[in-house]
């Protein structure tokens, strides 16, 4: 979706927001493991892409800067935050939120699946979590990562056969 | 690989909870009214927004102060704003920027009914604030009078178009809450400050409080010169409702029979409004409110027709719920009539604020015009226009609506009691 900085920027910056928070925040989620920090960075990611549109830049293709924002303020906030620790989540499980009984078929498969994704490369993760858990298609995916649709279906590949290698293993 | 169904459940288990999201969507929208669009500013200092915006204290040097101002300092010159009255500086910063920017994230009918209440009372509790400082004159009080009718208008047309039923009855006993809750904290006001200065000033607030009581939900005690008002005030429901009837004809697609019956209805209502303008100005006051009552009800008819016509038409019941519910302002005397049947039949029996009896008469007439060999005019029938699902929900629709009336009320008697003391103490008037 394109944004104009104009008059109506305000009402169509508010539907994307509707239309994108949870995936972003799932974009964060991915980068961190940690729900509050995500929940954090998904705000910062819509308040800076506010404050670009307020310099009066018109924005081409919302949902890549989102992601693309939020991407780089994780990566901003893991240099400078060292201390999560992946052997501790590891060890103590991930903090996906409540625990509904309906949603929650099968804890320990979830708990496995985001152990492998925590441990493979980011690039691959990102790739992989894009296309398999947004249903983006490699090329929307090359949008925002700023690569070409072959490169991130290489990722793809290589990132569910590593996903595989560490399932394996458990 | 059977783990990809696991990372496909995990998206929709890995998502902001409902608080979350409303805390970040409150946080984004201070750190968008602190950081507004540097179009915003620009039109705010060229003035561009002067020609619907009249209050007195606007010159032009005065917007370049302002811009002077919110560039200098930031976002913080629109949160200061926030707190501004007619005639701050920061005022139009206040209406025109933060307003409009919260406006744009009420998306749904239901967010915008219940924003536009909120609008209204902003006003009211401007002119108390002006009132209380000494700062009140006749002109900005007519301003912030006509502003808060405005907001009154609009948030209940907007409710009409709410699809929930009983969110829609909530939404107006929003409104008839707040209404009801200023006019008795006001009340208590005006008795102690009885024959002091403020006292003429406080008692023409109440009076305007009152009449909007009056005319939303049929409460509110007659104060002298209020008849007038409530007459004004009952022309400029009536016209808004005739005017988004309108456009709902003109824009459905409903077969000619149909569009031509509810056109009917509405040059009923528009012949009344006629009438009731005539009463008005002939010092009729009474005979204008009643008249002007009788064209909004038309008004809603024709909707109604409009409506239930589509859902023969196209023989599509899924949106049936959409209108059938939003009859508050209706007289008495039909209440009267179908008593018996209203409490088995109501959706929203929220007392005083809803009388759906008014309701059934109006569909009732719709359908009997549509069929009338197939539809006898059954009081314990023409509630609803899909009978079986009302049935349905009849069971537990009353112990909701029990509930709902018994939280409205106890919203109502906090609000009272919470507003009551800041008026006080605004005023300084001693328990």
């Amino acid at each position: 979706m394109k944004i104009k900085a104009d008059q109506n920027a305000g009402e169509a910056f508010a539907s994307a927001f509707d239309a994108h928070h949870d995936e972003i925040f799932r974009h964060c989620y991915f980068h961190v493991f940690d729900r509050e920090t995500a929940v954090d960075l998904a705000q910062e990611t819509f308040m800076n892409v506010w404050l670009y549109l307020t310099k009066g830049n018109d924005i081409d293709n919302i949902r890549a800067l989102l992601y693309r924002t939020a991407g780089n303020l994780c990566l901003n906030y893991k240099r400078k935050h060292k201390t999560v620790s992946l052997d501790q989540l590891l060890a103590e499980g991930f903090d996906v939120g409540e625990d509904d009984p309906k949603q929650t078929k099968d804890p320990i498969a979830e708990q496995q699946a985001l152990r492998a994704l925590a441990q493979i490369q980011e690039n691959y993760r990102v790739a992989v979590t894009l296309r398999y858990i947004e249903g983006l298609e490699p090329a929307a995916i090359g949008e925002i990562t700023k690569q070409s649709s072959n490169t991130v279906s290489a990722h793809i590949t290589r990132g569910l056969k590593a996903l595989r290698s560490f399932l394996k293993d458990e | 690989m059977d783990h990809l169904d696991v990372f496909r459940r995990l998206a929709s288990k890995i998502r902001l909870q409902r608080s979350e999201r409303e805390a970040m969507q409150a946080a984004l929208r201070t750190f968008m009214v602190r950081n507004p669009l540097e179009l915003h500013l620009k039109a705010v200092t060229k003035g561009s927004a002067v020609h619907t915006y009249s209050f007195p204290l606007r010159t032009m040097p005065l917007f370049a102060l302002i811009a002077a101002l919110v560039l200098s300092a930031g976002g913080g010159a629109a949160l200061a704003a926030e707190a501004a009255l007619p005639g701050d500086f920061l005022y139009p910063l206040k209406v025109h920027v933060n307003e409009e920017v919260m406006a744009k994230f009420n998306l749904s009918a239901e967010a915008k009914a219940a924003f536009e209440t909120d609008l209204a009372e902003r006003r009211i509790t401007e002119v108390q604030q002006l009132t209380a400082m000494g700062r009140i004159n006749t002109a900005i009080r007519d301003e912030l009078f006509t502003s808060f009718r405005e907001h009154l208008v609009e948030s209940t047309t907007v409710a009409e178009t709410v699809t929930d039923v009983n969110a829609s009855a909530k939404l107006k006993s929003n409104i008839h809450m707040m209404l009801s809750a200023h006019a008795a904290a006001l009340q208590e006001v005006s008795a102690s400050v009885k024959n002091g200065p403020l006292s003429a000033q406080i008692d023409e607030i109440l009076r305007e409080v009152h009449a909007n009581a009056f005319v939303y939900s049929g409460t509110g005690i007659q104060l002298p010169g209020m008849p007038a008002q409530a007459a004004q005030i009952m022309i400029n429901v009536a016209e808004k409702q005739i005017e988004k009837t309108e456009d709902r004809i003109d824009d459905a697609d409903a077969s000619a029979d149909v569009e031509a019956d509810a056109r009917t209805h509405l040059a009923l209502a528009v012949t009344g409004l006629a009438e009731a303008k005539t009463a008005l100005g002939a010092g009729n006051n009474a005979d204008a409110f009643a008249k002007a009552k009788a064209a909004h009800r038309r008004a809603i008819e024709a909707k109604i027709t409009l409506h239930t016509g589509s859902i023969f038409d196209r023989d599509d019941d899924d949106e049936d719920n959409d209108d059938d519910d939003d009859d508050d302002n209706d007289s008495s005397s039909s209440r009267s009539s179908t008593n018996s049947t209203q409490s088995s039949t109501s959706h929203s029996s929220i007392s005083s604020v809803s009388s759906s009896s008014v309701m059934s008469s109006s569909v009732l007439s719709s359908l009997s015009s549509l069929s009338s060999s197939s539809h006898s005019s059954d009081d314990d029938e023409g509630d609803d226009d899909d009978d079986d699902d009302n049935n349905n929900r009849n069971g537990n629709g009353n112990n909701d609506n029990d509930r709902l009336g018994e939280e409205i009320r106890r919203n109502v008697k906090d609000q009272i009691d919470d507003m009551k003391k800041r008026l006080k103490d605004r005023f300084d008037v001693d328990d």
